[in-house]
């Protein structure tokens, strides 16, 4: 500590040199590491690091015309009808007046997806007249009890099978009707 | 001769560079973090093997949330602001310029027209406590598009993605892209968002 020295009337000085004493410059850092840590943990809880993934679509434009609308050749045809409880009613082709026939199947990949790859096989394997391979073209079309996840399900099934075109149809009423004749039929599984 | 004894030091480690480095860290995610304001609603969404990532900027969200509601956002408080000034001039809403404010920092919207000023004229914490009932989007009386209208009116960049709880029905979700293609707002190409799925 620095001591004032009263000189004492002109005596003379004491060889001595007062000096202050040295403190050593360290300082205790561990509370400022706790600190640091801390808030480090806090910024690394709260930053959501993933981003959400997206699917984009791309929907036709709507049609103004009958002309305007695209056809679908019979045998290339493969519609899906999503209904309650993740359940798919599936039927090749197209719907004959007073004579649906629909399969049933699920969300899985023994069942729906085993249907799209071995009908895109053997479309693939039939040539149209320019000689080239005909394109399976699926049609998805959602019942109002089917549920939001169902859609994007079936989406993703056709991303991950590689389905060259397929499409988000309104549902047809008598499809509907048949759907929930069949749900009624079998109310179990 | 003097017995060479050992020097006694406490043992301090230099804490100088750890702190260096928490102190980096902490500035990366301080800066990195992006504070989620608020929604009004929790949405489940479904998951898909899609691995497009969302763009950060100009987006549009149409939130539908298990109870089949619609709920509306987008980004950037500058564009909110201009957007609900137009839009409250064209639907004639008479909003003031700090409910205008209110909207411009808030996040999803889900009020119809006629009941939007005295939500946006409540105080944040009383606005929370309202159960909002979604923007009305059927055909008949649908808000939902002069939404969408008018936000892609104010930023031609807007993209639109729909952010679906996965037990939505699908009806509310043809509805909102029936809303979409509408012959005025003409949004052919939209994204919607997903978790991704797990490898199993």
């Amino acid at each position: 500590m620095a001591e004032v020295q009263d000189s004492g009337g002109g005596g003379k000085k004491k060889g001595k040199k007062i000096r202050s004493k040295k403190h050593s410059t360290h300082i205790d850092m561990t509370p400022m590491v706790d600190l640091a840590f801390l808030l480090l943990t806090f910024f690394l809880f709260t930053t959501t690091l993933s981003k959400p993934q997206t699917m984009e679509i791309i929907m036709p434009d709507k049609p103004k015309d009958e002309v305007d609308e695209t056809k679908v050749k019979a045998s290339n045809a493969l519609t899906l009808i999503l209904s309650k409880d993740n359940k798919i009613f599936y039927y090749f082709g197209v719907p004959e007046a007073g004579n649906l026939q629909m399969e049933k199947t699920s969300f899985s990949p023994k069942g729906i997806r085993k249907i799209l790859i071995d009908k895109k096989g053997e479309v693939a394997a039939r040539r149209n007249s320019k000689g080239e391979p005909e394109k399976l073209t699926v049609l998805i079309k959602a019942t109002e009890a089917a549920k939001y996840k169902n859609v994007v399900d079936i989406l993703d099934e056709m991303n991950i099978n590689q389905i060259p075109s397929y499409a988000i149809v309104d549902i047809m009423p008598e499809e509907a009707g048949f759907v929930k004749g069949l749900e009624q039929q079998a109310p179990t599984n | 001769m003097a017995k060479v004894k050992p020097h006694r030091k406490k043992p301090t480690l230099d804490m100088t560079p750890v702190v260096d480095l928490a102190f980096l860290l902490v500035t990366f995610f301080m800066l990195t973090a992006k504070f989620r304001p608020d929604e009004p609603v929790v949405v489940d969404m479904p998951s898909s093997y899609a691995d497009i990532k969302i763009p950060d900027k100009n987006i549009l969200t149409l939130t539908v949330s298990k109870d089949n509601k619609v709920f509306f956002n987008v980004d950037n408080k500058n564009n909110r602001l201009s957007f609900i000034s137009r839009l409250s001039e064209v639907r004639g809403l008479n909003l003031s310029d700090e409910e205008k404010n209110s909207f411009a920092i808030m996040s999803s919207v889900g009020m119809p027209f006629n009941q939007l000023k005295s939500f946006l004229a409540m105080e944040p914490d009383d606005r929370k406590a309202v159960q909002q009932p979604g923007i009305p989007c059927d055909s008949a009386n649908n808000e939902l598009k002069d939404w969408v209208l008018y936000a892609r009116l104010t930023n031609p960049k807007l993209r639109v993605a729909i952010k679906g709880d996965g037990d939505a029905n699908y009806p509310i979700i043809q509805k909102v892209i029936a809303t979409l293609q509408d012959d005025q707002v003409k949004v052919n190409r939209f994204n919607l968002i997903t978790n991704l799925e797990k490898e199993q």
